[in-house]
């Protein structure tokens, strides 16, 4: 079963290099659909069936933080896990990410490895989740 | 994790200089190292200057300022792809992801993990040589080289 994955982010060569490494992951991925910010990604979601979200917060128009907290007010794209890619290091910001529903972090940049550990974990029931606490 | 309290203008090069470093390694598989020449030759084309400006229990902007071709090679490296396929456009947005990842870095070797920053979106504009020549001669400023080619990055701290 492949799996289909949201980049979110509003530079052009992070959404192509996410998308590249998902692909050479060895993740089983089906589509990976691009959007450069929070709006275009809810219209995205409202749309098509997302397995798996990963977004940057600092956009224009929508930023990653908005488009979260619009998601968790949604019934129906409550529930589609989100991962952060993002150059935030704020402790305090990351915390208050993950309150509002945010199931991981990480710092740009990413490695394919970092991607496909976050793949496995949320998409694949056979994978424990122990091996995402390293990531953060 | 570094949770150092701030330092205004304390190390600004020096810790600029490492970040561009740490990020370009880990992102492009591109070293950097502090250029020998008083005078960096950044050659008489004007260059692409990309700017971001951060905002929290200081605030500032830092600039990266480097030959056209430079986002060329940035995005070539990260994506693993010639440079001679790269569009203009694609090239401009990876010199600004670049400071856009950096900026994070220098935020957290300089201030530490603790406090929360607003980064602006960068924006890339062009310096002139003399321009740049005036710049590279200001507190704040590191110029490295980048697989031969001169990579200028400065940073100013308002407390």
């Amino acid at each position: 079963m492949s799996y289909n994955i949201l980049i979110v982010d509003d530079s052009t060569t992070a959404r192509l290099f996410i998308s590249k490494a998902l692909q050479l992951s060895g993740a089983d991925i089906g589509r990976a659909i691009q959007a450069k910010n929070g709006l275009e990604a809810l219209e995205i979601l409202r749309k098509e069936w997302i397995d798996l979200v990963f977004a940057d917060i600092n956009m224009p128009e929508m930023n990653g933080i908005e488009m979260v907290r619009s998601m968790r007010d949604d019934g129906l794209m409550k529930t589609i896990p989100v991962a952060i890619i993002s150059t935030e290091r704020s402790e305090t910001r990351i915390s208050e990410l993950k309150a509002a529903g945010v199931r991981v972090f990480l710092n740009k940049p990413v490695t394919p490895e970092m991607l496909k550990r976050v793949v496995d974990t949320f998409l694949r029931p056979d994978v424990s989740p122990e091996h995402l606490k390293e990531l953060g | 994790m570094n949770t150092e309290p701030t330092r205004p203008n304390d190390n600004l090069s020096s810790v600029l200089e490492q970040a561009l470093s740490d990020i370009l390694e880990q992102s492009a598989f591109m070293f950097s190292e502090k250029a020998d020449a008083p005078k960096p030759d950044f050659g008489d084309e004007p260059c692409a200057c990309v700017s971001i400006r951060f905002d929290g229990p200081i605030h500032g902007i830092l600039h990266l300022v480097a030959p056209s071709s430079f986002g060329g090679q940035v995005a070539a490296n990260t994506l693993g792809e010639d440079s001679a396929t790269i569009p203009t456009d694609q090239a401009a947005d990876a010199i600004k992801e670049l400071l856009n990842v950096i900026c994070g870095k220098f935020l957290e070797l300089y201030s530490g993990t603790s406090a929360i920053f607003n980064l602006s979106i960068p924006t890339l504009t062009t310096m002139t040589p003399a321009e740049i020549l005036v710049l590279a001669r200001s507190p704040g400023s590191a110029v490295c080289m980048v697989e031969d080619t001169p990579v200028l990055v400065h940073g100013e701290i308002t407390p």
